[in-house]
């Protein structure tokens, strides 16, 4: 596609206004929306994840690449049909209440941007009701939890338990854990369905439990065709 | 200044591992070492994620292992009242308590147990949320310090925490806590810091660390929180408090250089 690879330099290279600039020259030539989005947008993001996680890209510069993105993704959505939408998946993320710990939350959601996925940040100090009202709203594949403290960790299960009286827990909205105090054993715990060590690692969990679910759901398709 | 050695928190996996097997001689050879290489206080943070009691029995079981082995005080490292309160009955002297903040319910019970058992205490000026900007900062350390004389501690007791955040997440950041260090010492409290956040998300780390540890003292730190084994950073302590004239006749500067903890 003509300027994908424009586009994909210029969010690499954190370039806010030239991605702008770029998607609506797209646009003005006539080329399909969602082809821009797919083609140039996402690719762009994903380069800026493969080498955030290699170490050749820093914090800085990740973010700079997410309004890079966050801009020209802008100046597309007027165009944007529902089918064109193709992100990989919508997360809703916070940190749970009395905790105000803010970064590792933070970096997690830059991370499902770069890799192409609706995020809805509900910033710190949640409560268990807002996080599942915005589930209610949004819909969305996954329920992200952070915390830092050992005094505010306790606060995961209320929300896992509002989650489920409300019918919300399960197919298609997925809770995963993460911060420092926070482990394996204490997500199995509390009936998390995932922890990540870091943000790195929650996307790439994230994508296996989508992909498998897709699997899974175009298994069922032909058997029921 | 002061150094509290960072070293033994339970969020480092060895440490935590350490914990929970009950390996008392490896906290303590930490300890030792932090202690050999400068440490005024040794931190502790048994935050395993066991749960409270859990955590109140690891904290006693910590404090006293730590204690046969060396002798400097404990930074019992928690924001857990019930651990505090198990680490303060285990501790031999005048323990530090890292860390109270203003957040709603929890200043008063925190002061109660401190004024039970006494010691140096680290106050976070943070209330609901981390105010961004150094006035803000200093205001919520006013209401700290008042609730603190007023429970019967001396301002002398309290080391008020400028509040590092990273550089790459705000470019403004270093700046606000270095303003917050200069505007608490007009003041006349103690200051302290957190070191190594500040070069969270960025490479070279250690440079980063080193540079705003002697901006710090330029602004009139008294104390920081950081790994006393990384000989860089000791190096740095050495020269910046040298040149701030805070090491008259360059004394410590010189006994460290004979010893060879200058050069890398």
């Amino acid at each position: 596609m003509k300027y994908s690879w424009q586009i994909s330099s210029a969010i690499q290279a954190g370039e806010v206004d030239r991605s702008r600039e770029l998607v609506t020259r797209s646009l003005r030539e006539g080329l399909a929306p969602g082809e821009i989005l797919d083609k140039a947008l996402m690719p762009g993001m994903e380069a800026v994840g493969e080498k955030f996680g290699g170490g050749e890209m820093f914090l800085p510069e990740v973010m700079l690449s997410a309004s890079a993105f966050q801009a020209g993704l802008e100046a597309l959505r007027p165009w944007l049909k529902a089918d064109d939408a193709s992100f990989r998946g919508k997360i809703v993320l916070g940190t749970v209440a009395g905790d105000i710990h803010d970064l590792g939350k933070n970096l997690v959601a830059a991370m499902f941007t770069a890799n192409g996925f609706e995020v809805i940040d509900l910033g710190v100090n949640v409560p268990a009701e807002r996080f599942v009202a915005a589930v209610e709203e949004h819909r969305p594949d996954l329920l992200g939890l952070s915390a830092l403290l050992t005094t505010t960790m306790s606060r995961m299960p209320e929300v896992i338990r509002l989650l489920q009286k409300r019918g919300l827990h399960g197919d298609p909205c997925r809770v995963i854990i993460g911060g420092a105090p926070v482990n394996e054993e204490f997500a199995a715990s509390i009936g998390a369905d995932l922890y990540a060590e870091n943000a790195i690692e929650a996307v790439r969990m994230v994508r296996r439990l989508l992909l498998r679910r897709k699997r899974g759901e175009a298994v069922a398709k032909v058997g029921a065709g | 200044m002061l150094i509290i050695g960072e070293l033994i928190n339970a969020t480092r996996k060895k440490v935590r591992e350490a914990i929970v097997e009950r390996d008392a001689a490896f906290l303590q050879d930490l300890a030792v070492r932090q202690a050999e290489n400068g440490a005024d206080y040794i931190d502790v943070n048994v935050a395993t994620g066991r749960g409270g009691e859990q955590e109140a029995a690891d904290m006693e079981w910590a404090v006293t292992a730590i204690q046969e082995a060396v002798d400097k005080p404990i930074a019992i490292d928690t924001a857990d009242l019930k651990v505090l309160t198990a680490g303060l009955q285990a501790h031999k002297g005048r323990a530090m308590i890292n860390s109270v903040s203003a957040e709603a319910g929890r200043l008063e019970p925190f002061l109660e147990v401190i004024r039970a058992y006494g010691g140096i205490v680290v106050a976070l000026p943070i209330r609901e949320s981390i105010p961004p900007t150094a006035a803000e900062r200093v205001a919520v350390c006013r209401t700290i310090l008042d609730g603190a004389l007023a429970a019967g501690l001396n301002a002398d007791d309290l080391y008020f925490d400028a509040l590092v955040l990273p550089l790459s997440v705000d470019t403004a950041n270093p700046g606000q806590t270095l303003q917050t260090i200069r505007e608490l010492k007009e003041t006349g409290v103690r200051t302290v810091i957190g070191l190594s956040n500040i070069s969270f998300g960025l490479p070279e780390r250690d440079l980063l660390n080193r540079c705003f540890l002697a901006m710090a003292l330029c602004a009139g730190l008294d104390a920081a929180i950081l790994n006393p084994l990384d000989r860089g950073i000791m190096a740095t302590v050495f020269a910046a408090e040298a040149l701030v004239g805070s090491d008259p006749m360059c004394a410590r500067y010189l006994k460290a250089y004979r010893k060879g903890r200058l050069s890398g």
